[in-house]
């Protein structure tokens, strides 16, 4: 209580200082009068009994100071008057400190635009109740490892064996897509498949109406759905009265039971619009192959992860015992939910963190550096505060208190630019990238940006203090005198411009291999021609096209003869436009990004065993019109392409890539070979192989061309199994067109649109924009990166101009002597430039050294470039070369400027 | 000089405390001089030192502080010891001489061996 007391005063005492100082200085004047009045008395004179009553009272200032301390608080009233110092000498050198902030701000707001993106995705709680709680649940091959998804036999099976869970439910990892169609309209919808318990879960409540119940996840033929709030707010204006209004999705009637409280979105997508119920039950044995689902369960209070794990284990390893065919070498994966939804960004984003940090770690050097120039000019200053009693750790306080200053100065810069470094970040992410919205500045965040501020500023600031500190007092004092800790401060300086140069290296090498990787991605030719192609997609909706009243019984949906009907009608119709020189249909558009699994397909080779090497042969298949490699100019390599007389009633044929014939038929002509796709026994019927086609990318970087087959869309089975039923309804128109033109888009779409009401046409684009757009990841990274990059080499340059030329004016007497005995100006410039070239090959080689254990971290988004590409290094080893070379030339020019004579009178 | 003792460290304010409980109010420069005369000039005592002491002690509460006339009508600050002071002054007193008493013994062990 006493101590508490007696800090409350001298706290309060901090800000009374004055009247305390005035009132002291009255009672040691009283006192000191007192003394004297008692020496006179004892016979002295007058001047010796003063002279005698100061020497007893000891120094008045250091008493003074001694009671100073005592009335406040020291510590904060040297940090006082070393902040008023600091701020006093940030003012005075303007230019340095403008310089410092800048480069600061720029490597601190690079750092929270990086950070406040991992925080939303890898850091931050999720937003339900119990949230740590929360995980996630996948099957895990014991020899492959990997994700591998969960079925909603699983779920079942994990229901009724685990101990550990409370509740465990499902949802699919992605939005799928669908057509909604009704209320005067129809449109291209995300799909979310949930289990009922999942909103329960996850503390989700609806705004309007209710969630969706256990019973209403059977199979039925009106199913409920709800919707997202975005959806409801952007489809139906925030209609209430949208409750119990029906849709058709498919050809299912859906009721809209509920819609969901803003906010909810578990991918962090943004794209689901409509959440449909999904059932754990049903014939489990089938259900157990189909793994397409992401299981979420809160832990039992009190247990932990680890427990969990270990118990779903020995669950795991008793269902590989119950069922072998589906469940063999299966293991499980228990993880906290945040990491199972997001853990996969972690190597895109960790990269881009070490990034930023190295970019912030040059800004720091080159300030350290230009610190170090001051310290030299601010010798003498030195000197004398140190003369008048300043201990060392005292100086070195208050240096470091200004480069704190400056740094959080920094910080509050790079705060306020990192607003727009966010916006920046997420115009550059490409699309369904997750939990975009969520990155915000958060008070994570803040105190991240407050913490590295701090770090930089003591980091830039501890080396320059140490060695400004260490100066010796008569040598600094001396007018014109040479410090013998100049030599050691060059010293230091040089080892800084050897990390930096080091550092932006390592940068400029990944930026480098990402550029070259979208180069690549960028001009490696996708197989085809996307010059004067345009494109839309359409889906047929309605009982007009499909009919799902087998299901039940044969386990197909039908697919009507609407559907090849309106296909040919959309041809004639487009074809006949002016302007369209030609025009196809092909299921999906290689390259685009809605493409939607269920496009593989087993088959058989008539003449060989059913499964070869240990597995069935598969390709990816598509429907096509017979134009369709004319339209996207795919070269034709041996036969002939399906043609308008190859329908349902002749004989079934096909068209196979160069990869499928490499594979399956490598030294024999693929031409007249048959086989038969396994998707529909009872309708499905042998095909012959009649061309060959050459590989076209599906992907920006995909890997090797996988095997694909082509058939006419006017020779597909009737029935279809209900997983390809959505590869059936939706198609791709593209058009070869005689001249680029947007009206032409228009009256394409038009004439698309006005064939079927209820049927959405969506993706309307340029095939160009397609490919440009399937590049979108890479180019993200490469901007990311690049830019960064760029800031490095900036910053490196300018560190060694800074060295340089301040070498060159301390040198300037030695250069002048030299100049005075006939040396020549290039011999000068020689000098300077040898001592420039030494310092940035020294950082390359630490540089590259560092690339070397730097760039295995992005190989994985590298593409058709190894981490350790030769040509890239060079070229990026040289590129820096020369730019250290023109930072040290300029200030080296300036020396064999001086003018000996100038230069020896300054001596 | 070279005869004389400067102040321990942590003896001061006890002193003072003592000084002000003998004497009754009493200004710095007068528990100044005290101190030096009760140690029988053997202690050399920088005035000034007291006025931070006596900051420190009123900080504490053990005095409190008033401007008054001295005798000869000069105006001075004048120190008095609180309630508290005296307890504290009581306290100091006993671990002091318990402290004393203990380093006598270990000084001087011939007298009870250990």
């Amino acid at each position: 209580m006493r101590r508490l007391r007696v800090w409350l005063i001298r706290m309060a005492g901090v800000f009374q200082k004055q009247s305390r100082d005035r009132q002291l200085g009255e009672e040691i004047e009283s006192n000191l009068q007192l003394h004297i009045d008692d020496n006179l008395r004892a016979g002295m004179g007058p001047g010796e009994a003063r002279r005698q009553a100061l020497i007893k009272l000891g120094g008045i200032e250091a008493t003074k100071e001694a009671y100073r301390e005592r009335g406040g608080i020291p510590g904060f009233e040297t940090l006082a008057q070393d902040l008023r110092y600091a701020l006093g000498m940030l003012r005075k050198s303007r230019g340095f400190t403008v310089v410092a902030v800048v480069s600061l701000a720029l490597g601190i707001c690079a750092n929270t635009t990086i950070f406040s993106a991992i925080n939303a995705l890898l850091f931050r709680g999720l937003p339900y109740p119990d949230s740590d709680r929360l995980v996630g649940i996948w099957n895990q091959s014991r020899k492959q490892g990997g994700r591998q998804l969960v079925s909603t036999g699983d779920l079942a099976n994990w229901r009724r064996q685990n101990t550990v869970f409370d509740q465990i439910e499902l949802t699919n990892t992605f939005a799928g897509k669908n057509v909604l169609v009704g209320g005067g309209g129809s449109d291209r919808v995300g799909i979310q498949y949930v289990t009922p318990g999942l909103f329960r879960l996850l503390g989700v409540k609806p705004i309007l109406g209710r969630l969706l119940l256990e019973e209403e996840a059977r199979p039925a033929t009106v199913s409920s759905v709800v919707l997202s709030y975005g959806y409801w707010l952007r489809r139906f204006g925030g209609d209430p009265q949208i409750l119990g209004k029906t849709f058709f999705m498919d050809i299912s009637t859906v009721t809209v039971v509920g819609v969901l409280s803003p906010g909810f979105d578990l991918l962090g997508t943004g794209d689901t619009d409509i959440y449909q119920p999904i059932s754990a039950e049903g014939a489990a044995a089938y259900q157990l192959n189909e793994r397409w689902l992401l299981a979420v369960a809160r832990l039992k209070p009190g247990v932990k992860l680890e427990q969990a794990q270990s118990s779903m284990e020995v669950v795991a390893r008793r269902l590989e015992q119950a069922y072998p065919d589906t469940n063999k070498e299966l293991g499980v994966r228990v993880l906290p939910l945040r990491d199972a939804l997001f853990g996969w960004t972690r190597p895109v984003l960790y990269p881009l963190f070490a990034a930023v940090a190295f970019v912030l770690l040059i800004a720091c050097v080159n300030i350290a550096n230009l610190m170090l120039s001051r310290a030299s000019s601010r010798r003498k200053e030195v000197g004398i505060r140190s003369a008048l009693g300043a201990s060392r750790l005292r100086l070195i306080r208050q240096m470091l208190t200004e480069s704190v200053l400056l740094a959080l100065f920094g910080g509050i810069v790079g705060l306020a630019l990192s607003f727009w470094g966010i916006k920046a970040f997420l115009t550059l992410v490409p699309q369904g990238y997750p939990q975009a919205r969520e990155i915000t500045l958060d008070s994570r965040v803040l105190a991240f940006t407050l913490a590295i501020s701090i770090l930089t500023g003591i980091m830039f600031g501890l080396a320059p203090a140490l060695r400004a500190s260490q100066i010796v007092l008569t040598k600094s004092l001396r007018e014109g005198g040479r410090s013998s800790s100049a030599g050691a401060r060059h010293r230091t300086r040089s080892v800084f411009v050897v990390a930096e140069v080091g550092l932006a290296l390592v940068l400029l090498v990944s930026a480098g291999l990402m550029i070259n990787t979208f180069l690549r991605v960028l001009h490696a030719s996708p197989g085809f021609r996307s010059d004067r192609v345009l494109t839309l997609e359409f889906r047929l909706t309605g009982t007009k096209y499909l009919d799902v009243s087998p299901m039940e019984k044969t386990g197909f949906d039908i697919v009507t003869p609407q559907v090849e009907i309106f296909c040919q009608q959309v041809l004639e119709r487009v074809k006949a436009l002016p302007g369209v020189e030609s025009a196809a249909l092909i299921d999906w558009l290689p390259m685009s990004e809605d493409r939607t699994d269920g496009r593989s397909r087993g088959f058989a080779i008539a003449g060989r065993p059913a499964v070869l090497g240990g597995e069935k042969p598969n390709a990816f298949y598509s429907a096509i019109s017979p134009d369709y490699f004319r339209v996207m100019q795919i070269p034709l390599l041996r036969g002939r392409s399906p043609a308008a007389q190859d329908t349902y009633s002749t004989p079934w044929v096909v068209v196979i890539n160069q990869a499928m014939a490499h594979k399956f038929w490598p030294n024999q002509d693929p031409i007249g070979q048959v086989i038969t796709l396994d998707t529909v026994p009872d309708e499905e019927r042998p095909r012959e192989i009649i061309g060959v086609v050459g590989n076209v990318k599906q992907s920006a970087s995909g890997t090797d061309p996988a095997p694909e087959i082509y058939a006419s869309y006017r020779q597909q089975a009737k029935q279809s199994p209900s997983s390809f039923t959505e590869t059936r309804l939706h198609k791709s128109l593209v058009v070869r067109t005689s001249f680029e033109s947007k009206s032409l888009i228009d009256s394409v779409r038009n004439t698309v649109a006005e064939m079927d009401k209820d049927s959405p046409v969506f993706g309307i684009t340029t095939v160009r924009d397609v490919v440009v757009n399937s590049t979108a990841g890479e180019r993200f990274y490469t901007q990311l990166l690049g830019s960064f990059a760029i800031v490095a080499l900036l910053l490196a340059a300018i560190g060694i101009y800074g060295v340089i030329s301040y070498s060159v004016l301390e040198r300037s007497h030695e250069i002048g002597v030299r100049m005075a005995l006939g040396g020549q100006s290039k011999q000068v410039l020689q000098l300077m430039l040898k001592e420039g070239l030494l310092l940035s090959s020294l950082g390359m080689a630490v540089g590259l050294a560092g690339s070397l254990a730097a760039t295995p971290l992005i190989a994985a988004f590298l593409y058709g470039v190894k981490a350790y590409d030769l040509l890239t290094w060079s070229l990026v080893s040289v590129f820096l070369l020369a730019v250290t070379l023109v930072a040290t030339y300029i200030p080296g020019r300036r020396a064999t400027q001086v003018d000996p004579m100038v230069a020896l009178r300054y001596e | 000089m070279g005869d004389k003792t400067d102040v321990w460290q942590g003896t001061l304010a006890l002193m003072l405390l003592k000084t002000l409980e003998t004497m009754g109010p009493l200004h710095g420069y007068g528990i100044a001089r005290r101190i030096e005369q009760t140690s029988g000039e053997r202690l050399s005592l920088n005035y000034g030192t007291v006025y931070p002491a006596l900051l420190k002690l009123e900080q504490e509460g053990y005095i409190v502080s008033e401007w008054g006339l001295s005798e000869n009508h000069r105006k001075a600050k004048y120190y008095r010891l609180t309630r508290a002071g005296r307890k504290q002054v009581e306290r100091e007193t006993q671990d002091w001489e318990q402290t004393t008493a203990i380093m006598a013994r270990f000084l001087s062990p011939a007298k009870e061996p250990l």
